[in-house]
């Protein structure tokens, strides 16, 4: 059953419809308050002060076209692969806040209180997120590759 | 020779990762030329833009009038709090983000969130500047904000001598409320 189910064309549907809500949610809110993320950039005291906000303009722009991406279907694989990469970028991140004891405020969805258990709970998320880019992506390339080999012509 | 299919993949997934960072930089950039208030390049933190918003507060400002007024502990519970909400004994102001204050506050609160703080400021200049002495009740989210207390440090420096924190903040406020309710 389980099994059916991850194997089925419309869980991959629905994680895409899923995933993509997630990103152009986070991307929105974050386009909204960029001091707010800004904040939450340099609770994590991993960049100089010159590139936090470069990076608080970009990033949720970028987050917002990714889920754009992957809603819409062109470039799908791809923005699906990038996912997968800043979802992992991300884990490592607030790992190493973790392992650094700082008080961090994740800010993936906006502005939001310092706590150590909402950190806990971004990484939670965070993992469930890599695992759920990861499915997906592998069963665009299996879709993808198979498609071409059978399209492709007989040696 | 031909580069084969993953090859080609990846090669797609690096172009296709460049081109969006990059744009979605640019478009990040442009964004924010239009804001009302666009962010610098160059980070400030929370204390430094707040302090930047005194010292530009403080620049044009008049001397400040004495008055005497009630006398509030540094820090108020949820008891003391309710009973100057109920007789209006205190200017009470909310720090947190105006978004959030337009979607619940405290009755009689104003707001005076600690990012927008010169532009809300000037709002109140009026209002505020009349007496300096005057109870003065500063709130935001929760215990774990730091908002409160960080305009609180800004008024100190403009002149405001009797400023309490409400610490529980919102959360406890309508916590309280909610449980006076259900009894």
């Amino acid at each position: 059953m389980i099994k059916k189910i991850l194997l089925s064309p419309w869980t991959v549907v629905l994680l895409r419809v899923l995933i993509a809500g997630v990103f152009i949610y986070a991307g929105a809110t974050k386009i909204a308050n960029p001091r707010a993320f800004a904040d939450s950039i340099a609770s994590f005291r991993m960049l100089p002060s010159e590139l936090i906000n470069v990076i608080a303009l970009g990033l949720p722009v970028f987050e917002a076209m990714l889920g754009v991406f992957l809603l819409m279907g062109k470039w799908k694989r791809q923005a699906a692969f990038v996912i997968l990469l800043m979802s992992l970028a991300f884990c490592i991140i607030i790992i190493q806040a973790l392992v650094r004891g700082l008080e961090v405020n994740c800010g993936c969805f906006g502005a939001g209180a310092t706590s150590q258990w909402d950190v806990w709970l971004s990484l939670g998320r965070d993992v469930l997120l890599v695992f759920l880019v990861w499915w997906l992506y592998v069963r665009m390339l299996w879709a993808e590759n198979k498609k071409s080999f059978l399209l492709a012509p007989e040696a | 020779m031909k580069p084969n299919k993953p090859a080609k993949q990846w090669q797609g997934n690096l172009m296709f990762l460049w081109i969006t960072a990059t744009s979605a930089l640019c478009i990040g950039l442009l964004i924010n030329q239009f804001r009302d208030k666009p962010v610098a390049l160059v980070y400030q933190s929370k204390e430094q833009r707040l302090m930047q918003a005194v010292q530009n507060i403080k620049n044009n400002q008049p001397v400040a009038e004495d008055d005497d007024g009630i006398q509030l502990p540094e820090i108020l519970t949820l008891e003391q709090m309710r009973v100057v909400v109920k007789k209006e004994q205190a200017l009470v102001l909310d720090a947190r983000p105006e978004i959030f204050y337009r979607s619940g506050h405290i009755p009689t609160a104003v707001s005076l969130p600690r990012e927008d703080f010169e532009i809300s400021y000037a709002k109140l200049k009026e209002q505020l500047e009349q007496n300096k002495n005057q109870p003065i009740v500063i709130y935001c989210s929760s215990e774990s904000c730091e908002d409160s207390q960080m305009v609180k440090s800004a008024l100190g420096q403009l002149g405001y001598s009797n400023v309490a924190l409400f610490k529980g903040g919102w959360a406890e406020w309508s916590k309280g409320e909610l449980n006076e309710d259900i009894l």
